[in-house]
């Protein structure tokens, strides 16, 4: 059975720009996943399709509608108004996956969704408390993604389970201008972290 | 009398809260067990013609830098020894270019150009080139001699053949059969201009030390450039046999050794010959450090201006334990000299203590 994912731009666009053995991880993803994602998120994509995003994911028939509310009255539940769609810092692609993923878990009954974003700003900002209220939805970053294809054995081994964990935090690394103490300390404890992960995947698997 | 003279103090010994090369008061202050490791680490280079990569760890603004500006300041009199302090290249993509150039512009074309025109003139070109040729290859053994000629047309030439490249040319007409082109070739010539200042045993010459500070930002490299990257260091470390010790600062915030090796990879972790770590202050070695500074600051040094030991340990007792490191408690205590400063205040008592914590909480909210 494939796993239910409402996939974010950003997550999108990491993990296909990611490759290994010349395919990139959004394929892979593709073959063990479903992948879904708002009206928003399609527009988003849309956008941006000059950054290496292949055409699959920008398929119209990868976006759902909320079928409980409309995906307006969602938003003015959850946040009083109705968002503005590419209006920047509004967070609406994110938003409307959350509201999304509810959706496919309450109204559909779907056994699992599990919500791939790597925007921190949206998951600690506007979508703070709405998640840890729907325990059922679970939340993936690119790094989980690896993780997961690692389990599945579609990535060989650590060592190159480890290397892609790189590549993506050399795609998402600041520019050099905008590095700090901070962003370093933080990029090194997500490599630290992720290692420790893959370790345990290798004991419990291999 | 002014200002600073007034609270008993030649200068202000926190002024500079990061290190700077061009501070005419480089003091060592606390971290005893620091120092005698690196002290070691020099001794056995100059005095064992050693090979040695040491790894310096530790908290952001531990002492690190401090460690490498000082150190070669302190033995920049000795005439055989060539310091090198550098930064881990910021774009991955060009690392092993910006490594290059940051070498040869930090001991300056000018330095080599003499040095190597000094051996020329010393040993001869054919012994030169035969010292050279192992160590590089017979094609920058020549352009290497080149760079030593005592025509400046040449000279120039060399300049731009180390920045630029040459066109095909400006190269036959140096005899030259290639310019630097891949990380081998940077790897192969910087051996050979590293040997004009180390030599061999049928011709000695001196001790080549390298700082490499901010390894950290490995972390930011793809694992193509990564790779790239940590071949030039293993390549250029293994080509250099004796006489050559590298040191390489690596800020690590909390976490343990392990997470060092799994960023500087496997090979480089593996050359690593001594570990030096840099650790927390407790509130005893913060006190350690301060009165140390203050007091080679003082002009009066029986007297207890500018600050009395006690206020000295209640602003130490007011930072947080993560933040007594080096760089920290120079910004605290550089602000309270400041302020003493501002408000023509004699001496630092409890009382303009809490005044000045007061504003400078307000002022870091």
């Amino acid at each position: 059975m494939k796993l239910n994912c409402i996939i974010d731009t950003c997550s999108c666009i990491y993990l296909s720009n990611t490759e290994y053995r010349q395919k990139s991880l959004l394929k892979y993803l593709n073959d063990k996943a479903s992948l879904n994602y708002s009206g928003e998120v399609h527009l988003e994509l849309r956008d941006h399709s000059d950054k290496n995003l292949p055409v699959f994911i920008q398929n119209n028939k990868l976006r759902i509608i909320p079928n409980k509310f409309s995906i307006n009255d969602y938003e003015k539940r959850m946040l009083g108004s109705t968002l503005v769609s590419r209006k920047k810092k509004e967070n609406k692609g994110e938003v409307d996956n959350f509201l999304i993923s509810v959706d496919q878990i309450h109204y559909f009954k779907k056994n699992s969704v599990i919500f791939i974003t790597d925007d921190e700003k949206a998951i600690n900002g506007v979508l703070n408390n709405w998640l840890d209220s729907f325990p059922v939805i679970k939340v993936w970053t690119s790094y989980e993604v690896i993780l997961f294809l690692y389990a599945e054995s579609i990535i060989p081994s650590k060592d190159i389970a480890l290397e892609l964990i790189k590549y993506i935090i050399n795609f998402t690394a600041p520019e050099t201008n905008l590095r700090s103490p901070e962003t370093t300390t933080k990029f090194i404890n997500i490599l630290n972290k992720y290692n420790k992960r893959i370790e345990n995947i290798s004991k419990l698997l291999n | 009398m002014n200002s600073l003279q007034k609270l008993n103090l030649n200068y202000n010994p926190f002024r500079d809260i990061t290190p700077s090369m061009e501070s005419n008061t480089l003091l060592w202050a606390e971290m005893e067990e620091v120092k005698t490791k690196i002290e070691k680490s020099y001794t056995e280079s100059i005095k064992n013609n050693s090979k040695q990569l040491v790894l310096n760890w530790g908290p952001y603004g531990g002492g690190k830098t401090f460690s490498a500006y000082y150190f070669i300041k302190n033995n920049n009199n000795l005439s055989d020894l060539t310091q090198i302090y550098l930064r881990c290249p910021k774009d991955g993509s060009k690392s092993t270019d910006e490594f290059f150039k940051s070498i040869i512009d930090y001991i300056s074309f000018d330095k080599i150009h003499l040095q190597i025109k000094s051996l020329i003139s010393e040993y001869g070109e054919q012994k030169l080139m035969e010292m050279l040729i192992p160590k590089t290859s017979h094609e920058y053994a020549k352009a290497i001699c080149l760079i030593g000629s005592s025509n400046d047309d040449i000279v120039e030439l060399m300049n731009r053949f180390l920045y630029v490249g040459l066109t095909k040319t400006e190269l036959k007409k140096l005899g030259l059969a290639k310019d630097i082109q891949s990380d081998t070739d940077v790897i192969k010539f910087l051996s050979g201009i590293l040997h004009c200042f180390i030599g061999d045993n049928n011709i000695p010459i001196g001790k080549v030390i390298i700082w490499i500070d901010e390894m950290e930002d490995l972390i930011y490299y793809s694992p193509k450039h990564y790779k790239g990257f940590s071949q030039v260091l293993r390549d250029l470390f293994d080509s250099i046999s004796s006489s050559f010790l590298v040191f390489l600062n690596f800020t690590l915030a909390e976490g343990e050794e392990s997470t060092i090796e799994l960023i500087l990879g496997g090979a480089v972790w593996s050359r690593v010959t001594r570990k030096i770590r840099y650790k927390q202050f407790s509130n005893t070695n913060a006190l350690e450090y301060c009165s140390q500074l203050i007091q080679h600051a003082k002009i009066d040094k029986n007297k207890k201006q500018p600050i009395d030991e006690e206020t000295t340990h209640l602003l130490i007792n007011h930072m947080m334990i993560s933040n007594l490191t080096p760089r920290e408690i120079n910004k605290h205590f550089n602000s309270l000299i400041n302020y003493a400063i501002e408000n023509n205040i004699n001496e630092i008592n409890q009382d303009v203590l809490a005044n000045w914590m007061k504003e400078y909480e307000e002022d870091n909210l």
